[in-house]
């Protein structure tokens, strides 16, 4: 099997891999929500961190507890919570993003028992001065709380370890992400995606061996397929599928802007004297989503449209959940912000089912836009 | 129908003086550039004492209240524009109102004169995501506005890292008016912006903690008309204190004297989520049963400072002399502003926001509780269909409705009528008297 199909059973068998993890190490198993969640703490007490995902399958168990106007992918989330698919998760956290996501921990909370749960006050004005202390200090209680609730201890040497095995799990997926610069990328955005996702949910030393892995096999075979129309996607979406879907019109996304994706990874630890806030520093400065770009003038727009021009983008779906108003926020000014620049783009809405045909019709539609625009 | 008085009720006293405050706010505003007051965009939310070191301003809210709430039709299209910007029903109410007066280029406009008032800056202190990224777009659209906004900390337990971010980021901005006006920054006037603000909302708090009074002094609609001050962002003004000092003296009074709010008292009830902002009888529509709104967790949070012990008792931010912090300085004022902003704010915690209101419904002695479930309004949504459940687990007989704070065509006149009618029968309440439509005017 190669490194690639691994990723995708990895992703596919999650809850499997999380209990056979616990059986196998005796470990305990904490799930999560926000990628701003400081990850490297947990890991540093040797658990497994894995970041709670929808399954995409109807629900109706979250409707007593989430007034239905909440984003899908959190209801999702708290539907596999209450359908008792996270029955292993010996606790849950999340850091402070949006109403939605602080809705689904709490509902967690209130309905899904745990041994531990930590809601990470994480400061949504990252520019500000006073920023780095207080996510300095949410690190430092975080890792308080994980020794006194679980009972683990953390060292400074644990925490150091922690934060190399990451670093070296993001750079390493940095790299493949780097070959879909090239002309024909050797790699889909699906594979991309199904290789952050398995990240976020394996064991890191064991997915970074699976990155090394990965690169050898792009670079020994050369590409089988046509690269077709150049995309980005960005917004929110937890499902490969819908990037397949894309894909599968005769095109590739060769970058995009998703906390399934690149704004999970992209950037490594800054150096500093400080473990903690080297730490920080590493959430504080990460290419922010929309609920942490909120100083000033936007932001992502520009940041979305160097990308694009860096990785050759054609054209851009911007997707969201449906009922996602951080990400419909910036839309509009992303939208504006791309087509000014040649960059066609188009807005998609994901409810928790995907229908999936409906999808390749609106793609479609787009792609004749963009091939207008390219011709 | 025959209906039973059993209380004696009187006007508010004060009324007359609000609705002369009220006049003069919206004249200062319009006169702003007649006597050099820089004119400043935002205000509903917490601190424009800030501004005050500035010296003379007038605030435009971007909250819809004035003239333009009135016009039901123009609502409506004010929606449907910020649909089409793309802004959809899920964003922020404010927003797509304000956005949806802006492109008419009616947004600050002196609906007397015709004149459009434009800001100089933005400034806010907010905890709602919907109103900081909405401040994006106030700057998009007034071409680089200037603008500033303060993270009002969302914690989930008390700590000291939240009143030092809190007071650097005060620190930050004040740094920042003083660069981006060139004005100086007078400190003493600062102190007295603040020092007004607290004591407003701790008179505020009073207001709300005298309703715990059998029959109900006041009820939410008399409640929501006094804090259009607040909306308008002017309880650092001295003679709004004195309005709201006097408002909870005159409270007082009517809760020791038995004075009610309805006089056909029989059944309490606590409205929470955003009511109409735009003229609706959604409040008092209760009424004809012998039922009163009396209040919500929802409101008083925004402009109370109080913690809710868990018997449902309040303990309410001690006045400025009373909670033993330095007021000199500039450092002193702002360390006291994030001291009463982190330790006596209970509405940045979602679990609160649920416990207490359990809390509430045995001191207010709640017959029952409403919630409207604002398609608009997220942020006030969060932890609603929660404090549904644990109400109704306290004993609590609960109803909802959906609807939109500021769009009138999301409101479903004849859908929310039955609901409240079969509600108040479920309650075993019959009309007292007939009920009035739940709009003042057609969309
Ligand atoms: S940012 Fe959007 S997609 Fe992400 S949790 Fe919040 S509402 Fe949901
Ligand atoms: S509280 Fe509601 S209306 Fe107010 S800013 Fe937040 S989302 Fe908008």
């Amino acid at each position: 099997m190669s490194a690639a199909d691994k990723f995708q059973q990895a992703v596919a068998d999650r809850h499997q891999y999380a209990q056979e993890w616990k059986k196998r190490t005796g470990g305990k198993v904490v799930g999560y929500l926000c990628t701003y969640v400081p990850e490297e703490i947990f890991y540093a007490a040797g658990m497994l961190p894995v970041r709670i995902i929808g399954s995409h399958e109807p629900e109706s168990v979250t409707s007593p507890y989430v007034f239905g106007m909440f984003c899908s992918y959190c209801r999702d989330c708290l539907a596999q919570g209450l359908q008792g698919r996270y029955d292993y998760l010996d606790g849950v956290s999340t850091a402070h993003c949006c109403v939605h996501s602080y809705q689904t921990f709490d509902s967690w909370k209130r309905h899904i028992p745990a041994e531990y749960f930590y809601y990470v006050s994480m400061p949504q004005l990252i520019k500000s001065r006073g920023a780095q202390r207080s996510m300095l200090s949410e690190i430092e209680v975080l890792k308080e709380r994980v020794e006194t609730d679980l009972g683990l201890s953390i060292s400074s040497p644990q925490v150091e370890q922690a934060m190399k095995v990451y670093d070296r799990n993001r750079s390493l997926m940095r790299r493949v992400y780097e070959l879909r610069r090239l002309d024909n990328p050797p790699i889909t955005g699906a594979q991309c995606m199904n290789m952050v996702i398995a990240s976020q949910i394996m064991d890191k030393q064991e997915h970074s061996q699976l990155v090394e892995e990965l690169l050898k096999d792009l670079e020994a075979h050369s590409p089988k397929r046509e690269t077709g129309v150049r995309l980005m996607v960005a917004g929110h979406t937890d499902s490969v599928d819908v990037i397949s879907v894309i894909e599968g019109l005769g095109t590739t996304v060769v970058a995009d802007d998703l906390c399934f994706g690149s704004r999970y990874f992209w950037n490594t630890t800054p150096d500093d004297n400080d473990l903690f806030v080297a730490m920080a520093r590493r959430y504080l400065e990460r290419p922010p989503c929309p609920m942490k770009d909120l100083h000033g003038v936007r932001l992502r727009p520009r940041y979305l449209l160097e990308m694009a021009k860096d990785f050759g983008v054609q054209g851009a779906i911007l997707i969201r959940q449906q009922f996602c108003d951080p990400h419909e926020y910036d839309m509009p000014a992303v939208k504006r912000m791309l087509e000014e620049n040649g960059i066609p783009s188009i807005d998609l809405e994901q409810d928790i089912t995907i229908p999936l045909g409906q999808l390749r019709t609106r793609v479609e539609a787009h792609l004749e836009l963009v091939q207008q625009e390219i011709a | 129908m025959a209906v039973q008085q059993k209380y004696p009720t009187k006007p508010i006293e004060c009324w007359g003086k609000l609705e002369d405050l009220r006049r003069r706010l919206v004249k200062d505003t319009y006169s702003a550039r007649e006597r050099g007051d820089m004119v400043v965009l935002g205000g509903p939310g917490p601190l424009p004492s800030l501004l005050c070191g500035l010296g003379g301003f007038q605030l435009l809210s971007p909250m819809p209240i004035g003239p333009d709430m009135q016009d039901l039709r123009l609502l409506t299209k004010m929606n449907e524009l910020a649909t089409t910007q793309g802004y959809g029903n899920d964003c922020c109410a404010t927003l797509r109102i304000a956005l949806g007066s802006m492109i008419l280029d009616r947004f600050g406009m002196n609906k007397r004169t015709g004149e459009v008032l434009k800001p100089d800056i933005h400034f806010e202190s907010l905890a709602c995501q919907g109103q900081m990224k909405a401040q994006q777009l106030y700057q998009e659209y007034y071409s680089q506005l200037p603008s500033y906004v303060v993270e009002l900390p969302w914690q989930e337990e008390p700590r000291q890292a939240d009143v030092d971010y809190l007071e650097s980021q005060l620190h930050e901005a004040v740094e920042w008016l003083q660069k981006t006006t060139g004005r100086e920054y007078d400190d003493e006037l600062l102190a007295e912006g603040w020092i007004n603000e607290w004591r407003s909302r701790i008179y505020f708090s009073r207001i709300m903690e005298h309703q715990s009074a059998i029959p109900a002094p006041i009820d939410q609609k008399t409640m929501a008309s006094f804090a259009t001050l607040m909306w308008r962002g002017a309880m650092h003004l001295p003679e709004v204190m004195e309005f709201y000092k006097e408002a909870a003296d005159e409270v007082a009074v009517r809760a020791r004297e038995g004075i009610a709010a309805l006089a056909t008292e029989r059944c309490r009830l606590f409205h929470e989520g955003p009511v109409p902002w735009y003229p609706s009888n959604v409040l008092r529509y209760f009424n004809r049963y012998g039922a009163v709104c009396i209040g919500s967790w929802l409101y008083t949070t925004e402009f109370g400072n109080f913690n809710i012990n868990e018997d449902g008792s309040w303990d309410i931010c001690p006045m400025p002399e009373g909670l033993g912090l330095p007021l000199k300085t500039r450092d002193d004022i702002l360390h006291s502003m994030a001291v009463v902003f982190t330790a006596y704010n209970p509405r940045p915690k979602l679990s609160a926001r649920i416990d207490n209101r359990v809390a509430m419904s045995r001191h207010f002695k709640l017959d029952g509780a409403v919630f409207a479930l604002d398609r608009g309004c997220l942020g006030n949504t969060c932890g609603a269909m929660e404090s549904i459940v644990a109400l109704k687990d306290a004993g609590i007989p609960v109803m909802s409705y959906q609807g939109a704070c500021a769009n009138p065509s999301e409101l479903d006149q004849g859908e929310i009528i039955s609901r409240i009618d079969a509600f108040m029968e479920n309650l075993g309440l019959e009309a007292l008297e007939e009920g009035r439509p739940l709009l003042q005017s057609e969309v």
